[in-house]
């Protein structure tokens, strides 16, 4: 402390520690609380992802891309892929359809009540467990269930429909898990829609339908995609629904990942694991190019 | 371009939200190419008569007459009125020239005419070479020009203006006044602008209507308003002013005014007060006397001057072009002068002095008018006129 006369030492401060050395300090206990998270991802993804991978090529003899070409190129693997990407168009459809409405009331009701009425009832169902709102579908429309019953009881039908285990029965549930995704989505998006634009339009000329198309749509195209974007790339993951609801006649991905890895051809479900990755990542890729385009005018 | 604005007529509009009554028995009218500017505070009720003029939202009773049809059962979108919103309400996803060719298109006008008519507004605009930006790439006093040429562009008999430049700093505020101005007369819109902002509604308006709770307190020339206020709410909603209680001790009708002798404190001698014949007068004691701080002056040359009062000068702020002053009377009242520059230095240092003000320049208020709602019975015992 004595050669402090000079003044050169000035980043001393009353306790006589250095300032650096706090800032250093500080800037570690800073990072650390980013360093932490990032330290649990690499251990737990990045480390099963590299073991999932070299699963994916080397097989007992080496490395091999049997794997590969046998999901590529075998009809099971084929159809369920197909299958995958399907129930993801269709299921996103839906949400879209059932969302987009709901959505754009809850964003212009003029009571606040209604408006959370529209969103609660939405969101409710999103805090009850996946796995008992999939047996509650389970319960309805099984052969001699609600739906069966009433259709029977208003001579609708003579016979029970069969809805379980088919692809229509997974859509519905699927639906109905990922809705509130794409309501959220879409109401975010459509809040910050100035409600002035349509009655602008309406002043212009424009009657209510036309003022819609031609300037609420428009502007709610960012939710839409972001929107179907989460419930397409969050359905191709699903494994419970399809699981519990659907046949073996419309398995998706997972469950046919889950029945390798049950048969040990852990090798196959690591090759089908990085091709539902990918899948996702392309998806992603092309979207978020897109999605990010439209916020910046044409040239 | 010929005039392509209509007449416009209020009859008698009243809206109640529940129990609350918005606005009662609103009547006021705009001639073809009018400029007419509704002046109130917030919660006046001056925007729900804008939505009601729209059409956003329905009276609850009266009548809308554009060029002498009723329009108030029409929706907004068969109106064909133009409208100028506070926030501009551009389409962000459209170009300037979108935007402006957007009415056009909801009207089927064809695609070359379209073009030349967007063409045209652009440049009396002066938005040349903006026309295939977007809302956000453009500054906010181009973006409410965009917004004017949008509304303006199909030729609307009616152009409304809500708070037109309440958005903009206080320079472009000069500039756009002028130049929304400029325009209006140009093309000869009727327009009615809603604002809370007294010194665009002087310097823009034909007519002003003052209006408060739901009523129009007085409507007419930004000159009357402002020197022949009807009631004490519009005294002192329009600039400031010094009231002055008084009891009028006779009255007198001359070949070119009224004259009344009105007893006040300020001085032992009557004041004289001096009102055009048109002016309403009653015959009522107890009166309030109106005196805008910049008729009050020094008395410098004019010595023995009837209006005339001794004052002390309590406090002074220089404001750049002249001093204001607080004013304090012989019976304690205080008042508020504006005095130039010079009158000030050249009495520097004297705390007494003595001010006048003409009789032409004071306004009478009469007691029943001292609330802020005025509703004007027709036939009043009271009225001389």
């Amino acid at each position: 402390m004595k050669d402090n006369k000079t003044g050169f030492n000035g980043d001393i401060n009353a306790h006589g520690v250095p300032l650096a050395h706090r800032v250093a300090k500080l800037s570690f206990l800073k990072w650390s609380t980013v360093l932490v998270p990032l330290l649990f991802i690499a251990l737990t993804l990045v480390i099963s992802m590299v073991g999932i991978i070299r699963k994916s090529f080397v097989g007992a003899d080496g490395f091999t891309l049997d794997y590969y070409i046998k999901i590529f190129t075998e009809p099971l693997y084929i159809k369920v892929l197909f299958n995958t990407l399907l129930t993801g168009v269709i299921v996103t459809a839906a949400c879209l359809l059932l969302a987009y409405p709901a959505a754009y009331l809850s964003v212009r009701a003029k009571k606040p009540l209604v408006r959370r009425l529209i969103t609660g009832g939405i969101l409710v169902p999103y805090w009850i467990s996946m796995l008992v709102r999939i047996f509650a579908w389970q319960i309805i429309l099984q052969t001699n269930g609600v739906i069966n019953q009433a259709l029977m009881f208003l001579h609708i039908t003579e016979e029970p429909i069969q809805f379980l285990y088919t692809t229509g029965a997974v859509c519905i549930s699927m639906t109905h898990i990922l809705l509130p995704y794409m309501f959220l989505s879409l109401q975010s998006n459509m809040e910050g829609i100035d409600a002035n634009l349509s009655t602008a339009a309406s002043v212009m000329g424009a009657k209510p339908a036309r003022g819609f198309v031609d300037v609420f749509l428009p502007l709610s195209v960012p939710g839409i995609f972001s929107g179907c974007l989460m419930v397409f790339v969050l359905s191709l993951g699903f494994y419970i629904a399809p699981a519990l609801l659907g046949g073996a006649d419309n398995m998706m991905m997972s469950n046919l990942i889950e029945q390798n890895m049950n048969n040990f051809n852990s090798n196959l479900a690591a090759a089908m694991s990085l091709e539902l990755l990918v899948i996702v990542f392309v998806i992603l890729g092309i979207a978020f190019r897109f999605v990010g385009n439209i916020f910046v005018p044409k040239k | 371009m010929s005039a392509i604005g209509q007449s416009i007529k209020i009859d008698s509009v009243s809206k109640f939200y529940g129990n609350f009554q918005a606005l009662d028995h609103v009547s006021l009218e705009a001639g073809s190419g009018e400029f007419l500017t509704i002046l109130g505070s917030s919660g006046s009720g001056k925007t729900t008569l804008l939505k009601i003029i729209a059409g956003f939202e329905a009276a609850s009773d009266g009548q809308i007459l554009i060029n002498g049809e009723n329009v108030a059962h029409k929706k907004a979108y068969e109106r064909n009125i133009g409208m100028l919103f506070q926030n501009y309400a551009l389409f962000p996803h459209m170009t300037v020239a979108e935007n402006i060719a957007y009415p056009l298109k909801l009207r089927r006008v064809p695609k070359d005419e379209i073009k030349e008519r967007v063409n045209d507004i652009i440049k009396l605009i002066k938005l040349d070479g903006m026309e295939k930006r977007f809302p956000k790439q453009l500054s906010g006093g181009q973006q409410q020009r965009c917004a004017l040429a949008r509304a303006i562009v199909y030729n609307p008999p009616l152009l409304l203006l809500d708070e037109p430049l309440g958005a903009l700093d206080k320079n472009l505020r000069h500039e756009m006044q002028f130049e929304i101005k400029r325009i209006q007369k140009e093309l000869g819109i009727t327009t009615i602008s809603v604002t809370h902002d007294q010194e665009e509604a002087l310097t823009m308006s034909d007519k002003i209507c003052i209006m408060s709770h739901g009523v129009i307190q007085q409507c007419s020339s930004p000159e009357d308003i402002y020197k022949e206020p009807h009631n004490q709410f519009v005294a002192e909603f329009i600039g400031s002013t010094n009231l002055v209680k008084g009891k009028v001790v006779s009255k007198s009708k001359e070949s070119d005014c009224w004259v009344s002798m009105v007893q006040t404190g300020l001085s032992d001698t009557p004041i004289r007060v001096e009102e055009p014949l048109g002016k309403r007068q009653y015959n009522m004691e107890d009166v309030l006397l109106a005196i805008r701080p910049e008729l009050i002056h020094l008395m410098k040359d004019r010595p023995g001057h009837l209006n005339s009062f001794m004052g002390e000068i309590l406090n002074s702020v220089y404001m750049g072009d002249y001093y204001r002053v607080l004013v304090r009377t012989a019976d304690g009242n205080e008042l508020n002068v504006k005095i130039s520059p010079e009158a000030f230095d050249h009495y520097a240092g004297q705390k007494k002095l003595e001010f006048f003000f003409n009789a032409n320049c004071v306004t009478t208020i009469y007691e029943r008018e001292k609330g802020v709602m005025l509703k004007l019975v027709e036939h009043d015992p009271n009225d001389l006129t």
